[in-house]
């Protein structure tokens, strides 16, 4: 070590830029900023315009495309400055900013109030306004046993089928499985809130150009069903008969790991494989790349290389992203040589590629490999698909993803928000972009009603006959 | 960034304009940053100088070394802490402890560099990446034997302090360029393009603090901007000669790549 220059820094750039160049990949579902949040630090006309100049300089510095592809950036700055100077709170800061990203017209912009972290408050305050049963007031409440975790769930994933937003699973034991919820039946209403209504603007904002509003709604959907464990709350299903249920349902304790990466909020990560009954083929399903999943993943597929299974499917529908530089030590559980691109990130002062680092034999498989998706699938779960597509050979299976794949960071401005900002444009290994395009599967197979009340997920046995095929 | 610095063609762009009327401008420019380089010392002088300033004469005795420290990415709320364990001649363990995300690893027994993380897996280094691990790992801190190949570019302000400019060149061809204090003849900067299988990026290190431990200079706060973000790291403590050292050998999940790859 020389005292001079100790090798800590470099070492640790070496690591810190692995971590930092591949950078977070997701959560979209923070990008359009409350209305009805908790408010920043007091108001102050200074820091307002300070955050704003902040938020435009980082961009600026930052954004892969220094031609901003033909956006004139400094432009949108002298026009909205005077708007910036104006504001004096936060609150009125946050719809100029969120002017000025929504110029650029590409994900991983966003704008995150400086109380959104708490967003299950505020999603009940939305709920509450609708009329549903989750309050202080709900019969049946009970102090006692209320959690207090924001993660409170009832088992229960959505999708949006034929325009409806469809149950889409429901966990063996949890709440809903426990209230009679099965597939196939659509969620017509959340205590108050339409959810045909929801999807409806969704659709019209689509049509108007907010290419995110469809992916919007249905996390918004997913994120009114969390709540306080012990709290409750008024579902209305139109069943498989075309009949109706109103169910009351009781949030449970959350199952997973709560986990909070920087200034990326708490999430919850869950992590579930098995083999699939009746066959010997292996399958994973995780809802995020955090470092949670990381060991549990190595470990199952560490067993499945034991057990000899014929194939392994890794479901990452509904997977909205995460770290990004996971999809190597990930990717290296299915390739063997190593170095083989995932993909290559852009940014404004280097170039860098996702390789896959190979795992030892025992931690390795060498079989047929499927890749579930759709189109809640984005960011990190798209880079780990297109990249297993070519470095492993993977059989994508599902519909296409959501297109969303740039890396960012997100930053504190001094007014108490924070800012979201992509630093790269990213590509898939044969070159093509993924932004606005997303993955293409092998198989499009999308979800049916029909085939979830039969109990079924057709993705999934697609997938299982693709391996059949393949031995 | 290359020796082509020296010429710097976007600052003689307007000079070179008017040297269509007044023909002197470029080359006078040129004439002048050559005789600023003439009279600096040599880069060996500038290195050499570094080394005992340092005090790497005396570090060079030391059986063995222990850094701890802490380090921050403050614009995106992320911390930790590092401990770097090293022997002579360049053998090291270095371990990061990064909050939510557990350790990572990296280290050189004097037969295999491996790197271990959640993130990207176990790796055993090669290459490019390798190369310049070695280099740098030289224990007596004698910067000579890191870049034998470096030549003074002139005079240049650095984070406030006046410097010799050297372009600092290694054996493998891996440049980088070095700022050094001109009062007290420490490093206070350098930029360099690092190098791995992900590929190469640009990272502009400042050294904003030394510390007298042990009779050597240590740096205690360092600033590095990568990939667009800044990373701070103090070193709060330094230990020279201790017992009981962890082992620099690979873990087992590299040993078990090592052993397929037979």
């Amino acid at each position: 070590m020389r005292p001079s220059r100790s090798p800590a820094p470099r070492l640790l750039a070496a690591a810190l830029a692995a971590l930092s160049a591949s950078a977070l990949l997701g959560c979209e579902a923070l990008k359009r900023p409350a209305e009805t949040v908790t408010e920043a630090p007091p108001p102050d006309g200074g820091v307002q315009l300070e955050s704003f100049e902040q938020a435009w300089r980082r961009i600026d510095e930052t954004y892969p495309y220094p031609d901003f592809k033909g956006l004139d950036w400094a432009a949108v700055r002298d026009e909205l400055r005077p708007r910036a100077a104006e504001a004096r709170t936060a609150a009125e800061l946050r719809p100029v900013l969120q002017e000025m990203i929504d110029r650029l017209g590409e994900s991983h912009f966003a704008i995150i109030p400086a109380g959104a972290y708490d967003r299950f408050e505020e999603l009940k305050e939305k709920v509450q306004e609708a009329g549903d049963s989750d309050s202080e007031e709900a019969e049946g409440h009970d102090e006692g046993l209320l959690g207090t975790s924001p993660f409170g769930d009832l088992g229960l994933e959505l999708r949006v089928v034929d325009g409806e937003a469809v149950v889409f699973r429901v966990e063996p034991g949890a709440p809903a499985d426990l209230g009679g919820v099965h597939p196939g039946w659509v969620l017509e209403r959340i205590g108050g809130l339409e959810t045909a209504e929801l999807l409806e603007a969704a659709e019209t904002a689509e049509a108007e150009g907010d290419h995110m509003a469809r992916y919007a709604a249905q996390f918004a959907m997913a994120g009114a069903l969390l709540g306080r464990p012990g709290t409750k709350i008024e579902l209305s299903f139109r069943h498989g008969g075309d009949g109706r249920a109103e169910i009351e349902l009781t949030r449970r304790e959350p199952v997973g790991t709560v986990f909070g990466f920087g200034n990326f909020p708490e999430t919850l990560v869950t992590f579930h494989e098995e083999v699939l009954p009746g066959t010997k083929i292996g399958y994973i399903r995780f809802n995020t790349f955090m470092f949670p999943v990381a060991g549990p993943f190595t470990e199952a597929v560490t067993r499945f290389v034991a057990q000899e299974v014929d194939g392994v499917i890794v479901d990452l529908r509904g997977n909205p992203g995460g770290i990004g530089g996971m999809v190597m030590g990930m990717a290296g559980h299915f390739v063997s040589e190593p170095g083989r691109s995932l993909g290559e990130m852009k940014m404004r002062t280097a170039e860098l590629r996702f390789v896959a680092n190979p795992r030892a034999d025992f931690q390795r498989f060498d079989g047929p490999v499927v890749v579930l998706i759709d189109e809640l699938s984005a960011s990190t779960s798209e880079v780990f698909a297109a990249g297993m597509k070519d470095a492993a050979s993977a059989r994508v299976i599902g519909t296409t993803s959501a297109g969303m794949a740039l890396p960012s960071i997100i930053e504190s401005l001094p007014n108490g928000d924070r800012i979201q900002f992509a630093t790269a444009d990213l590509t898939a290994p044969d070159g093509r972009r993924l932004e606005g395009l997303g993955v293409e599967p092998h198989e499009e197979v999308p979800l049916t009603r029909e085939a979830l009340l039969a109990g079924r997920d057709p993705a999934v046995d697609a997938a299982v006959a693709w391996i059949h095929a393949q031995r | 960034m290359s020796l082509t610095t020296r010429f710097r063609p976007t600052r003689f762009a307007p000079v070179l304009a008017a040297a269509l009327a007044l023909s002197a401008g470029p080359a006078a420019a040129q004439e002048a940053a050559q005789t600023q380089a003439a009279a600096a010392p040599s880069a060996e002088k500038i290195l050499q100088r570094a080394h005992e300033a340092s005090g790497g004469p005396a570090a060079a005795k030391h059986e063995n070394r222990v850094q701890k420290g802490t380090f921050s990415v403050p614009a995106q709320g992320l911390s930790g802490s590092f401990t770097t364990y090293s022997a002579p001649p360049n053998h090291f363990l270095n371990v990061i402890e990064l909050a939510m995300m557990g350790q990572m690893k990296q280290g050189y027994d004097g037969e295999t560099a491996w790197a271990s993380d959640a993130m990207q897996g176990p790796r055993v280094l090669s290459g490019d990446e390798l190369d310049n691990l070695l280099a740098e790992q030289q224990f007596d801190s004698d910067l000579g034997k890191v870049f034998p190949n470096s030549e003074t570019l002139g005079s240049e302000t650095f984070d406030g302090h006046d410097c010799w400019k050297v372009s600092l060149g290694m054996a493998s061809g891996n440049d980088a360029i070095g700022w050094f204090d001109k009062e007290t003849g420490l490093l206070r900067g350098m930029e360099r393009t690092m190098k791995s299988p992900m590929g190469e990026l640009p990272v502009r290190i400042t050294i904003g603090e030394y510390e007298t431990m042990h009779g050597m200079k240590v740096p205690t706060k360092t600033t590095m901007a990568v990939a667009g973000m800044q990373q701070v790291m103090t070193v709060d403590e330094v230990m020279v000669n201790v017992k009981d050292m962890p082992s620099f050998a690979p873990p087992a999940e590299v040993q078990a790549l090592m052993k397929d790859q037979e």
